[in-house]
Formats: C-alpha cells, structure tokens, sequence
C-alpha cells in the first residue's frame, strides 16, 4: 500500500499537521467574548436586582449595595475583580481576580454577588471528562 | 480436492489471519497502557494498536483493516464497558482508518507508513476532539487541538517508522499465509 522507505513527502505530514497545530494555537482566544458578568446585588429596599456586562469589553463601574457599601469593579482583558471596598473586611478584594465561568466574587456586607456566566452551552457544562 | 475445498481453506486462511492481526492489536493497546508516556499531557498516546490497522489494511486487504479497527474499538468496550471512552475510540479510529485508505489511495507508494500513519494519528485526534466537543457540548475543547496534533505528528511518525521496519516481514508473512504455504 505505502513506501517502505522514507519518502521526501513524508515530511510534509508531520509539518503540515506542526502547522495547523500552530494555526490553531494562534486564533486568537476569544475566551469568554460571549461570557457574561452578572452583578446581583441587594439595594436598600431589599429587593434584588441585577445587571450583565460583557465580559469580553473592558469596563469600570461601581455597585452600590446594603448600608450604601460601594464596589468599584474593573474588567480589564476578560478577567474581573473589585478594585476598590466601601466595607471594613473587604473579602471582595481580596478574593482577587475571576475569568472563568461559575466563578464568583461576594460581598457580604453589601450584599453584592459577582458572578461570571458561561454563554450558551457552555453554560452547566461538566468540569471535566475521563476518559 | 474440489474447488469447493479450495476456497473453504482459503475463507479459513483470511479469517485466522485477521484474527492475528486482531490480536496484535489488542496486545499493542495493552502493552502500550503498560508504559505510560512520561508526558504531562492526557489524552496523547503512541498509538501501537494503530500499527495492527494499518498493517492488516496494507498486507491482507481494506476490509480485514476495518475489521481489526472494529475489534480495537469493540474489545475495550466490552472488557470496560467504558461508554465515554468507546464514543472517543469510535469516532478517532473511524476517521483515522478513513485517512488511511484515502493516503493509500491518493498518495500511495510516494509516502511510507511513516507519512501514512502520521496523518492517520492526526486524524484520529480530530475525530476524538469532535466527539468529545459533542459530548461535552462545548467546542471550548478544541483549544486542545494544537496540543494533541503537535503530538500525533510524533507519535504518528514514530508508529509509522516502526511500521516502516516491519512492512517486509509482515508483507512476507501475509504473502505466504495467502498462498497456504507453511510459515
């Protein structure tokens, strides 16, 4: 069926497969593009509400919780974390940064939950599979 | 003796030595789960059951190579019952046995078995990915590609030099099974 010696082609295999390895490698990873940040947060007449920002567009706002705590959130290239804490622990800075969908950042005292959610069917996906 | 006979013993001859190479895979696959890859990488293995495959497609014919293909992919199940794992095995032999037969068609004795089975280990990693993007139900697992094709480029082409050496023995041995002679 094949050659049973080296061919000058057979090189050209292993390169082409080398090649689209790196092609693929280098799409740029629009990680978490359609992935959302979702703020719920409790405001003083206890109700909740919640807002969505892209993950994908960097962005600074603040959210303004029970007793008036305010977060400074920072999206900066698709990872989230609060820069600043109106409350005297401040967990939510140090928590630090989040990227991945189902991670989550709190802020008790304020109420404020920071939640990012997967877009689509990567939504409830399965952590990981054994094979 | 009829040719009744003749063509009994020859029916015979093929089954057993699809058998063979049936088992040789089989014992391939096994051997290869004895020496893990000293790689972090999951997933990647040297594919040596691939070598039964291809050889059975090259020296006896097309159909014996599916043949051993269907045993590589069925046995495990059977012995595991690892559904997840037989959807993966189902999906990367098919299309890698299916890269097999279209080198051999299109390219031929202008590549060896080293070029043959690098694209063959290639593919098979595509047909993986494909079922595990299904099962998962995420394409985010063809981030994994680069990684399990740089690696099928290896171990294809290390298969396949392997295959390279072996093919005149192996083509001999087929020759002379085929035409009833004794070993």
């Amino acid at each position: 069926m094949f050659s049973t010696r080296f061919r000058p082609a057979d090189a050209a295999v292993p390169v082409l497969l080398l090649a689209a390895a790196l092609l693929i490698a280098l799409i740029p990873a629009r990680a978490g593009a359609a992935d959302k940040v979702v703020v719920t947060y409790l405001e003083a007449d206890n109700n909740l509400y919640s807002k969505a920002y892209g993950l994908g567009s960097d962005s600074d706002f603040t959210v303004t919780g029970k007793d008036g705590i305010e977060l400074s959130v920072s999206i900066r290239g698709g990872t989230v974390r609060v820069t600043e804490a109106g409350c005297p622990g401040r967990d939510c800075v140090k928590t630090g940064e989040i990227s991945r969908p189902g991670q989550s950042i709190v802020c008790l005292p304020a109420g404020i939950l920071i939640r990012i959610e997967g877009s689509g069917s990567s939504r409830g996906g399965s952590d990981g599979i054994a094979g | 003796m009829g040719s009744r006979a003749d063509a009994f013993r020859a029916r015979l001859r093929r089954l057993v030595l699809t058998s063979l190479f049936g088992a040789a895979a089989m014992a391939l696959s096994y051997a290869e789960h004895l020496v893990p890859l000293p790689l972090p990488l999951p997933g990647v293995r040297l594919g040596l059951s691939n070598i039964a495959v291809v050889a059975a497609a090259a020296f006896l014919s097309p159909l014996a190579g599916a043949a051993v293909a269907a045993l590589k992919i069925l046995v495990p199940l059977l012995m595991s019952g690892n559904g997840i794992a037989f959807l993966f095995s189902l999906s990367g032999t098919a299309l890698s046995y299916a890269t097999v037969l279209l080198a051999g068609r299109l390219a031929g004795k202008r590549i060896s078995y080293a070029g043959a089975c690098c694209a063959s280990a290639g593919a098979h990693c595509c047909g993986q990915l494909a079922a595990a993007a299904l099962v998962a139900g995420t394409s985010a697992v063809i981030g994994y590609l680069p990684v399990m094709l740089a690696a099928s480029a290896v171990t294809g082409t290390a298969t396949g030099i392997i295959l390279n050496l072996c093919a005149p023995a192996l083509g001999g041995l087929a020759e002379k099974y085929r035409e009833g002679k004794p070993l």
